[in-house]
């Protein structure tokens, strides 16, 4: 019994020194397989809107199609979690390979100084073709960290049979905007306006859409300068007009979520929605014979209909990563700026980046474009002067609709945040 | 003579690392380290930075965080709103939990259906769940409204998760069907543990059942009442998931169902996507806050409640 146990032993610490033996040696094997993996180095890649898997696995086949030596492995969290995922995952220094950086953060990031989560791809990638603001948003000090996947207009989404149905035109003005709410309302529909304020999102968008149309691009950068007040009357007005555009929003809309106010107005309960280029994949997704178009957010006056634009996720390649894998991002990054893939992104996922890139198959896109030539103003929360506009919204939007704080008191607060150039 | 008494030794005192309790308790000492202790250390640690959760860590700012946190408004809403949920989960628990679990304690042939009916809540994805009743209140698409209609109680349809003065009543009945399967279970353990001699005795001297109730089964049920009073403080300050799914990041409407737990995620990762407001250390100083307040008051909690339970039981 006792030999038993001991050969027991024996063959325990036999079979453990064969492990520490493979565990050893395992590196080795390690080392020799990049010779094969030379052929194919595989990078992961973070993203957000699942809505657009398929259009991002066809840019990726693309990509790996031109480049048979790099494969990508690409997943996508919805926007509200991306937030936190990213942030966690820098943290801790384990993010993707390739990860999307959010709007206005790279240039943030790069002024506060420190360590970054991404390196510097001058040299690799060629941002010579993307428009200005594109540019702008990815390229610091002659140091070039990624490329942004797309851009996006904002304006106000139209449900046309719904439309048609109650006999109405889509507004150009605010007075048409009210009017239009009204008749559609008699008409029976459900929501002449569909607002998911659970959270800050839509009810912001609203809100600098209109106040846009108000500012226009001179009064954003008067704004800017500290030369002109959030709290003057003229954009108190933008305030006053989303109050009183309450009834017509879809019943219950202070607690309807994003996807279900998609759904509502997919689904033809709804007529009009803020709308962004990207959430029309959405809205086919749930109703595929919806019926819509774009149009921008209607103004003060004829005229005056503005929308605002800014830029899906920045795409980089991460610090953390090894220096095989930051090259092979490094490619994809370059390419996702080229005119193929812009032309992809403008056919089936959002608005190029690429100056050249102008045309899209899809009539909304198209719609997207004509109606940006007008006022166009960049989003707010990518300007570093009105950045605390998001969280003035997330803290007080719901204060509006439930009567705490008044249209002035609103624009008192988003005036507070402003921190004008030079202040 | 000398060989006849036995040589007595010292006792040998083995230190804890030579108990063989102690390796097998490793492992889990580890985890419980990794996992919980080092988080809470570092998290009182970043409490006093000024750190947004992203690049390197701002400047020491001393406890700037914790004044700022107890003169915030939305931390006392949240805190209020905790509050307000905790008393009527205990109020149902001690009450409709504590009925049912009564009644299910006579064995009747449906007795272990009716048990796992009551049970299933629990045992379900809170974030499902939550998802299921967003849809189900939703004034557009849901079914509850249309249902009221039909049923004749038409005016009874009301915006359930926009009405700033039923929001936070509409998270608490939610949250009151999903935990009620605990309270039962455990109300249910501590009954089939009452000595049926007791409450024949007295029945025998004449007591009317709701005195037999009130003067022998609950005060017999203290050891349950201690156990579900202080696990609901605990999960309730700290609930988040089916809350969060409710009311969102900013507990709408207007804060209405904004509780703590939601406001210390949504302080350290923002709202949502498009250039976060987070404010990690922030968030970090209420979560302190928090684990602070929860650690004293269940300290209390079980003080009291054990005094309790040692004066019945002696």
């Amino acid at each position: 019994m006792s030999h038993d146990s001991s050969l027991s032993r024996r063959r325990m610490l036999q079979g453990a020194g064969g492990l520490a033996a493979l565990a050893a040696f395992g590196p080795m094997t390690f080392r020799i397989s990049p010779a094969s993996a030379q052929e194919t180095v595989e990078v992961t890649m973070w993203g957000n809107h699942p809505e657009w898997k398929d259009a991002m696995e066809a840019l990726i086949a693309a990509f790996e199609a031109a480049n048979p030596d790099v494969t990508i492995d690409f997943s996508a969290v919805t926007s509200d979690q991306y937030g936190a995922k990213i942030q966690t995952a820098i943290a801790g220094g384990q993010t993707s390979d390739i990860f999307g950086e959010q709007e206005g953060g790279i240039v943030v990031n790069v002024a506060k100084g420190g360590d970054l989560p991404y390196i510097d791809l001058a040299g690799k990638v060629d941002v010579s073709q993307l428009t200005d603001t594109a540019r702008g948003q990815v390229e610091v000090d002659g140091k070039v960290y990624g490329v942004p996947l797309a851009a996006y207009t904002v304006g106000l989404a139209i449900n046309n049979p719904v439309f048609a149905e109650a006999g109405v035109e889509p507004p150009k003005t605010w007075d048409e905007l009210m009017s239009a709410a009204e008749a559609l309302k008699a008409a029976g529909v459900e929501a002449p306006i569909v607002l998911g304020g659970k959270d800050w999102v839509h009810p912001y968008f609203m809100y600098i859409g209109l106040a846009s149309s108000v500012l226009g691009p001179e009064g954003v950068e008067a704004v800017r300068k500290g030369e002109k007040s959030l709290a003057d009357p003229d954009v108190v007005a933008a305030v006053q007009l989303l109050l009183d555009l309450m009834p017509y929003y879809n019943a219950g809309f202070e607690a309807t979520d994003y996807t279900t106010a998609k759904a509502i107005f997919a689904n033809g309960q709804g007529a009009m929605m803020v709308a962004g280029t990207a959430d029309f994949t959405g809205y086919y997704q749930v109703n595929p014979e919806a019926d819509l178009s774009f149009i921008a957010w209607p103004g003060p006056e004829e005229g005056k209909g503005a929308t605002t634009t800014g830029f899906e996720l920045l795409y980089t390649a991460s610090a953390f990563t090894t220096p095989e894998k930051q090259d092979a991002a490094a490619k994809f990054i370059n390419w996702l700026a080229t005119e193929e893939a812009q032309q992809m992104v403008m056919d089936t996922i959002s608005l190029s980046i690429n100056k050249n890139v102008t045309e899209s198959t899809d009539p909304i896109r198209e719609q997207t474009v004509a109606a940006s030539a007008g006022v166009d103003v960049p989003v707010w929360y990518a300007v570093p002067e009105l950045n605390g506009s998001v969280l003035a919204t997330q803290d007080n939007h719901g204060g509006l609709w439930t009567g705490r704080i008044s249209a002035q008191e609103f624009s008192d607060i988003q005036q507070a945040a402003v921190v004008p150039s030079g202040a | 003579m000398a060989a006849l008494t036995p040589e007595i030794r010292p006792k040998r005192v083995r230190r804890p690392w030579q108990q063989p309790y102690f390796w097998f308790i490793i492992p889990a000492l580890i985890a419980y380290g990794i996992l919980f202790l080092y988080p809470t250390v570092r998290s009182f640690y970043l409490s006093f930075f000024d750190w947004t959760g992203r690049g390197p860590i701002g400047p020491f700012v001393g406890f700037q965080n914790f004044r700022d946190v107890f003169a915030s408004p939305r931390f006392w809403q949240a805190a209020w709103n905790s509050l307000q949920l905790f008393i009527f989960i205990f109020i149902f628990q001690n009450t409709v939990s504590l009925g049912l679990a009564v009644m299910l304690n006579r064995r009747t042939f449906l007795t272990h259906i009716y048990r796992a009916i009551i049970f299933l809540p629990q045992i379900m994805s809170a974030v499902a769940t939550g998802i299921l009743w967003v849809l189900m209140l939703d004034p557009i698409i849901g079914v509850v409204n249309p249902v009221l209609n039909d049923i004749g109680l038409g005016d009874l349809q009301r915006q359930w998760q926009s009405d700033p003065s039923l929001a936070l009543k509409t998270v608490m009945v939610v949250l009151a069907w999903q935990w009620n399967g605990m309270a039962v279970v455990l109300y249910l353990a501590g009954l089939q543990n009452v000595p049926e001699d007791l409450r024949h005795a007295a029945l025998v001297d004449g007591a009317k059942p709701w005195q037999v109730f009130r003067d022998v089964t609950f005060p017999m049920l203290a050891p349950a009442f201690t156990i579900v009073t202080v696990l609901s403080f605990i999960l309730i300050f700290r609930a988040f998931d089916l809350i969060y799914v409710m009311g969102g990041p900013a507990g709408v409407p207007d804060g209405a169902t904004l509780v703590l737990g939601v406001l210390i995620y949504s302080d350290a990762f923002g709202q949502g996507s498009f250039n976060n407001q987070a404010r990690f250390s922030f968030a970090m100083a209420e979560g302190v806050t928090l684990f602070l307040f929860l650690a004293i008051m269940s300290a209390v909690l079980i003080s009291i409640l054990g005094r309790r339970e040692r004066a019945i039981h002696g």
